[in-house]
C-alpha cells in the first residue's frame, strides 16, 4: 500500500549539515579526530612562508643592509623630493580611485539589489567582465580609447567640448585603474546591500521618514560594512598597480610601483627599492588597521579586507 | 454586527487615555485625545500581481479603537491588505478611508500609522533608545518632549535599563517590545501588526498577548493585527476577519465565529469540531438526512441541500442510552481517550466510520471507556449548520 518514497529515510536526516548551531560542531563521526586537524593547515602555512614571508622579509632586510647596515635608504626616501612626490601622487591616485569607484559603484550595486533576476545577471556580467579579459588587452584597449586621436577625443571633439590630452597623464591612469577595480567595489557593496532587510527601510518610512530620508538614515548606515570593505580593497590594490601606470601614464608622473621597479630592475639598488616597498607595505598596513578600527566603531563589526563578502 | 457606531464609540477609550498621557504640560492632552483611535474603512480593495489576485475585493469597516484581527492561512491576502493600508503596496482597485478620508494619495510616511513588522525590522545600527526615538525625530519634536515620550514608551513595554543596547544584544521577546514601543511612541491613531509574535515560543507569546491587550486598553488606538494563529486571534481581538483565498469569508467576535461559523472553512480554521455530513431538504429545514439517520436541526439556518452540522467538542455529551428529549444524538463507539488534567478528550467513531471529538469536564463525565458504545448527544441550538463544499 505504501508507495516508494522519493524522500530520503528519516534516519540520516539528523546527520545532514545544519547551519551554525549547537549541533554542528563536532558531530561528524567520519572526520579526522580534532587533534590531527591542525595538520590541514601545513600546506597553506608552508606556501605563505615560502611565497610571502621570505621574500617580504628579504626586501625589508635589504632596505636596512644595502649597501651597508643602517637607515640610509629611509633617510634618502624622506629627503628626496622626487620620491616623496611619487609617494604622495600614489596616495592621491589611490584615494581618488576609491572615491570614484565608490560614487559610481554605490548606485550600480543598489540597482543590482533592486532589479529582477534578468537585469541583475546582466549587471553582474558587466561588472565581472574585467576579470575575464587579459590585463594587457584591457590596458591597450584603454590606449586606443584615450590616445590623442582616439575614440574619446573624437567624440569630445564632435560634441564641441574640445580635445584633451589623456594618454600619458595621471587622469588617464586613474581612468584605467577605476575600470579595473570596479568589481572590487561593487561586489562587497552588493553583498552588504543584499543582506539588508527591505522591511527596515519600510519601517523607517512608516515611522515618518520620507523615502530619501529613510534611505539615508537607515539603508546607507547598514550598507557601510560594504563601503568600508570595498574602499579598503580598491585603495590597497590601487597602491600596487604597475602595468596600468606604465602603459597609460608617463615616466614624468610616476607612481610608486614603477619607481620601485626602476630602482631594483634598472638601477639594481635593492636598498632604495626596499625602502620604497616598505613604505608601500606600511601605508597599506596602517590603512588596514585604521579602517578596521573605524568600521568597528561605526558598524559594530569588523569589515576586514573581505568585509561583507562571503568568500 | 452594527458597523456604524461612529466616533461616539470611542468615548470610553478616550476617557481612559489620560492615564498614559504625561502629567505635566496641559496642552498635550488635547492633542493626545485627538490621536485616539481612527476609523478605517476598506471598500472593494483588490490587489492583483499579474494574473494572480492576492486580494479579491475586501469590504470592511473597523471602528475607532477597535482591536481587529485578520486571521487566515498564509497566502490568503491578510498581509497584503495590511501592506496596502500601510501604503507599501498600491491597491489595484478599491479604496482605504481613515476617518472618512481616502488614503490613496498619502505616502506611508504621512499616514501617521504605527507598525510592528514580522521579524520586527528594528534599525540594527541604532540603540534601543534611538530606535524608539526615530519616529519622534522625524516629527521634529523638541528634545525634552522626545525624551519624555521615549521614557513613557520604554516604561510601557518594561525595557528600563536596556536603552543603550543594540537590537542584536536583546532576546527575541525584548526585540518585540522595542518594535512595539517604536510603533506606539508617537501615539498613532492606527497600529498595524504583522504576525508580531510569530517568532517567539509559546510561553512568551502568551505573556506578550496579555501585554498587547493591556496596552490596547490603555492607549485607545485602533489595532489591526495579522495572524494565522487562531488561538491568538480568539484571545486578543474585539472582532476577527477570517481570510480565505483573498477574500474575507466572515467577520465577527470570537464567540460568533466559534459558535456560529457560516462556512466549513471558518468552522475548521477556528478550533476543533465534529462534522456530520448530510442533506437538508428544501421543505424540511429542521432535519439533516445522513444515511439512515435523521438528525434534528435548530431550523434557524438558511442552508439547503448538501450541509454539514458542526458541533464543538464541549457541546457533545456521551451517554449510555439514547438522547434525552429535545437533544440530538448519534450512536458512537469510543476509540481513544486523552487525559488533559482539566478535561478528558475522547475520540469517537461515528456511523459511517467518521471520527468525532468529545471534551468532558468534571461535571459531564460519562464513565464511558475506550471500546464502549453509547450515544453522543447535543443541543441542536448549539450546533452550527453550514453548506458542504
Amino acid at each position: 500500500m505504501t508507495a516508494i518514497s522519493p524522500r530520503p529515510a528519516p534516519g540520516p536526516a539528523a546527520d545532514r549539515p545544519a547551519g551554525p548551531g549547537p549541533r554542528s560542531g563536532d558531530a561528524g563521526g567520519g572526520r579526522a579526530p580534532r587533534s590531527r586537524r591542525p595538520l590541514l593547515l601545513v600546506p597553506t602555512v608552508l606556501l605563505v612562508l615560502a611565497g610571502f614571508v621570505y621574500p617580504v622579509g628579504t626586501i625589508v632586510v635589504r632596505s636596512v643592509t644595502q649597501p651597508e647596515f643602517g637607515p640610509q635608504n629611509f633617510s634618502w626616501l624622506l629627503h628626496d623630493a622626487t620620491s616623496l612626490q611619487v609617494l604622495g601622487r600614489t596616495l592621491v591616485v589611490a584615494a581618488l580611485a576609491t572615491l570614484i569607484t565608490l560614487v559610481l559603484g554605490y548606485p550600480y550595486a543598489y540597482l543590482m539589489t533592486v532589479s529582477g533576476p534578468a537585469l541583475r545577471g546582466l549587471l553582474m556580467l558587466a561588472v565581472l567582465m574585467p576579470f575575464w579579459t587579459s590585463l594587457m588587452v584591457r590596458v591597450f584597449a584603454w590606449v586606443i580609447i584615450l590616445q590623442d586621436h582616439g575614440v574619446l577625443n573624437t567624440v569630445l571633439g564632435a560634441l564641441g567640448l574640445g580635445e584633451t590630452h589623456l594618454l600619458g597623464t595621471t587622469t588617464g591612469v586613474l581612468i584605467g585603474i577605476c575600470q579595473l577595480l570596479m568589481p572590487f567595489m561593487v561586489l562587497p557593496l552588493f553583498n552588504a546591500m543584499r543582506s539588508i532587510d527591505r522591511r527596515v527601510v519600510q519601517a523607517g518610512m512608516i515611522c515618518g521618514a520620507p523615502p530619501w530620508k529613510a534611505f539615508w538614515r537607515v539603508f546607507v548606515p547598514l550598507s557601510l560594512p560594504g563601503v568600508f570593505a570595498g574602499s579598503l580593497m580598491v585603495f590597497i590594490l590601487s597602491l600596487g598597480f604597475y602595468v596600468t601606470p606604465a602603459v597609460l601614464g608617463s615616466p614624468r608622473q610616476e607612481l610608486l610601483p614603477n619607481a620601485l621597479y626602476t630602482q631594483i630592475s634598472e638601477l639594481l639598488n635593492w636598498g632604495r627599492g626596499g625602502a620604497l616597498a616598505v613604505a608601500l607595505l606600511l601605508t597599506a598596513g596602517v590603512l588596514l588597521a585604521v579602517t578596521t578600527w573605524v568600521s568597528k566603531r561605526v558598524t559594530g563589526k569588523a569589515a576586514g579586507v573581505t568585509g561583507g563578502l562571503e568568500l | 454586527m452594527s458597523a456604524d457606531l461612529g466616533r461616539g464609540g470611542s468615548a470610553p477609550l478616550e476617557a481612559a487615555h489620560p492615564a498614559t498621557a504625561p502629567r505635566e504640560a496641559g496642552g498635550l492632552d488635547a492633542a493626545d485625545l485627538k490621536r485616539s483611535g481612527a476609523a478605517i474603512e476598506l471598500r472593494g480593495l483588490t490587489k492583483a500581481y499579474g494574473t494572480s489576485q492576492a486580494v479579491r475585493g475586501v469590504d470592511l469597516t473597523i471602528e475607532p479603537g477597535e482591536f481587529m484581527t485578520f486571521l487566515g492561512p498564509s497566502g490568503s491576502g491578510k498581509t497584503t491588505t495590511l501592506n496596502m493600508i500601510a501604503g507599501f503596496v498600491p491597491p489595484t482597485s478599491g479604496e482605504i478611508l481613515v476617518d472618512g478620508r481616502p488614503l490613496a494619495a498619502t505616502p506611508p510616511h504621512r499616514r501617521e500609522m504605527g507598525m510592528v513588522f514580522q521579524g520586527y525590522a528594528l534599525f540594527p545600527h541604532l540603540s534601543v533608545w534611538d530606535n524608539i526615538e526615530f519616529p519622534l525625530r522625524q516629527r521634529k519634536m523638541p528634545k525634552a518632549r522626545r525624551r519624555e515620550l521615549v521614557r513613557a514608551a520604554v516604561r510601557t513595554v518594561q525595557l528600563e535599563g536596556f536603552e543603550r543596547r543594540r537590537p542584536a544584544q536583546l532576546s527575541g521577546g525584548q526585540q518585540q517590545r522595542v518594535a512595539f514601543a517604536r510603533a506606539i511612541v508617537y501615539r498613532p491613531p492606527v497600529l498595524l501588526m504583522d504576525e508580531p509574535l510569530g517568532a517567539l515560543d509559546k510561553k512568551l507569546r502568551e505573556a506578550l498577548q496579555e501585554e498587547i491587550r493591556e496596552i490596547h486598553r490603555k492607549v485607545g488606538t485602533t489595532f489591526l493585527y495579522v495572524t494565522h494563529d487562531q488561538e491568538e486571534a480568539l484571545s486578543l481581538s474585539d472582532r476577527i476577519a477570517v481570510y480565505d483565498d483573498g477574500r474575507i469569508v466572515q467577520v465577527g467576535t470570537a464567540e460568533e465565529l466559534y459558535e456560529r461559523p457560516r462556512s466549513l472553512f471558518v468552522a475548521q480554521f477556528l478550533g476543533e469540531s465534529t462534522l456530520l455530513r448530510g442533506v437538508v431538504h428544501p421543505d424540511d429545514p429542521r432535519r439533516l438526512h445522513a444515511g439512515a439517520h435523521g438528525i434534528p436541526l435548530s431550523g434557524s439556518h438558511g442552508v439547503r441541500g448538501d450541509a454539514v452540522v458542526v458541533i464543538r467538542p464541549e457541546q457533545l455529551r456521551l451517554t449510555a442510552g439514547g438522547p434525552a428529549p429535545g437533544r440530538a444524538g448519534v450512536p458512537v463507539t469510543v476509540r481513544d481517550e486523552t487525559y488533559l488534567g482539566h478535561s478528558r478528550k475522547l475520540t469517537v467513531e461515528l456511523p459511517g466510520g467518521h471520527t468525532g471529538l468529545v471534551r468532558e469536564g468534571p461535571g459531564t463525565a460519562s464513565g464511558l471507556r475506550v471500546g464502549d458504545s453509547g450515544y453522543a448527544t447535543w443541543d441542536p441550538a448549539a450546533a452550527a449548520v453550514v453548506p458542504d463544499l
